[in-house]
């Protein structure tokens, strides 16, 4: 299967202008998912279809994905292109505003994929139905945002001696930041950056304050 | 040791040379030149020494100056130490002894901050950009009009490319940030006033 999938890769994608609303490179895990889809049964398809919506409203799907892997016959591997290609086909989808995206447009795109036809009406009723998932699904909203901090701690340090120093007696700042996206960053501040540091962050907060009242003053019309 | 090259009273130039030698090894052993050779040294500043001769004085030299830099001398220490150089079997001359003063005192600080920060293993805070945004278009209406810090922070290891930290704060946040920041200063303050 892996096989088939590397060697079609090269074929599709030459002929046409890219994936229309996919950008012009059809990212992978889609291109994955069109190939993989074609040998997947109907009913298997809108329990997938359900677990991605779910993910993208930011539920857990542990489960769900759990059942489907042992009542169906797909490999983790087929799972695993499904829903991630499936997922960054509808999160794609989302971000288009529905003014200017219009279905017809969006089942092209599919059929260029080779996507069955049923599917892309499955895949219709969920972009342009009522059934289109809540935007206040996390998966919608952070996709424009860059990592926060989460946790932030600190230590202050003195070097009391080093091999190069008999007398060091300078104090130091490590610090450890926990992002928003799971990432973790150690990091040393020595005094003098620690106090521009210091003075960029009240400054950012002035700054911040200040616009806020600008806009707050602005006139409405 | 016999010192050949305390034969004769070293010509007034001899103080410029040695202070030469001594930015020469500062060059290598502090601040990361690695294209001063002794070689080199030697052909700029003695060239009618002998190499080995040479070799004694930069030796010596790099010797006085490793104790000075490693106890981080301040004038009073640095005094007491040279003058005990002087008085000793094979040390120095009161002259030699005046240019190494001078010296230290030029470069004391440039030489400690460099090894202070040769005992610097971990990923240090570099340098950090920052601007405010306020949203004027967005989906989702309630995000209009409220800031957005962007901090690109960028943190390396010396003689290592760095990483470039990209962050969102908003107003919240930095808030919780700078409190934080203030309780480290605070945490500081009392760390150097009971030392």
């Amino acid at each position: 299967m892996a096989a088939a999938l590397g060697h079609g890769q090269a074929e599709s994608g030459g002929g046409r202008g890219g994936g229309g609303f996919l950008g012009p490179r059809v990212p992978a895990e889609v291109e994955a998912m069109a190939r993989v889809v074609q040998d997947v049964g109907k009913e298997t398809f809108r329990r997938l279809l359900k677990v991605t919506v779910n993910a993208l409203e930011g539920k857990d799907c542990r489960e769900s994905v759990q059942l489907i892997a042992e009542s169906s016959n797909l490999s983790g591997e087929q799972l695993a292109f499904l829903i991630s290609g499936m997922y960054t086909l509808l999160r794609e989808a989302l971000r288009l505003p529905l003014s200017t995206f219009k279905q017809e447009v969006f089942k092209e795109d599919l059929r260029e994929l080779r996507i069955p036809e049923d599917f892309i009406l499955d895949f219709s009723s969920i972009v342009f139905g009522n059934r289109r998932p809540a935007p206040e699904g996390t998966a919608l909203i952070q996709r424009c945002r860059l990592p926060s901090v989460q946790d932030f701690r600190w230590r202050v340090d003195v070097a009391i001696s080093t091999s190069s120093l008999a007398r060091a007696l300078q104090p130091s700042i490590l610090m450890m930041m926990k992002l928003s996206d799971g990432t973790a960053h150690r990091f040393e501040v020595p005094l003098a950056k620690f106090q521009e540091l210091r003075y960029n962050i009240a400054l950012i907060l002035k700054e911040m304050n200040d616009l806020e009242k600008r806009s707050i003053l602005k006139i409405q019309d | 040791m016999a010192a050949p090259e305390q034969q004769q009273p070293p010509p007034p130039e001899g103080s410029k040379l040695l202070s030469g030698l001594l930015s020469g090894i500062a060059q290598t052993t502090y601040y990361g030149n690695a294209d001063i050779t002794e070689e080199l040294l030697r052909g700029q500043l003695y060239p009618e020494a002998a190499p080995e001769e040479f070799r004694a004085l930069r030796a010596k030299m790099g010797g006085l100056l490793q104790s000075i830099a490693s106890a981080d001398m301040d004038l009073n220490q640095l005094e007491a130490f040279l003058t005990a150089q002087t008085k000793k079997q094979g040390g120095i001359t009161s002259d030699q002894a005046a240019v190494i003063a001078k010296f230290w005192k030029n470069h004391r600080v440039k030489i400690h901050e460099s090894l202070i920060s040769q005992s610097r293993w971990d990923n240090v805070l570099k340098n950090m950009n920052w601007r405010v945004d306020l949203k004027s278009q967005s989906r989702h209406v309630d995000q209009i009009n409220t800031p957005v810090a962007i901090v690109e922070m960028e943190l390396g290891r010396s003689g290592q490319e760095s990483e470039f930290l990209c962050l969102e704060f908003d107003e919240a946040k930095v808030s919780q940030m700078l409190k934080k920041l203030s309780e480290i200063e605070e945490s500081m303050t009392v760390l150097t006033q009971t030392t």
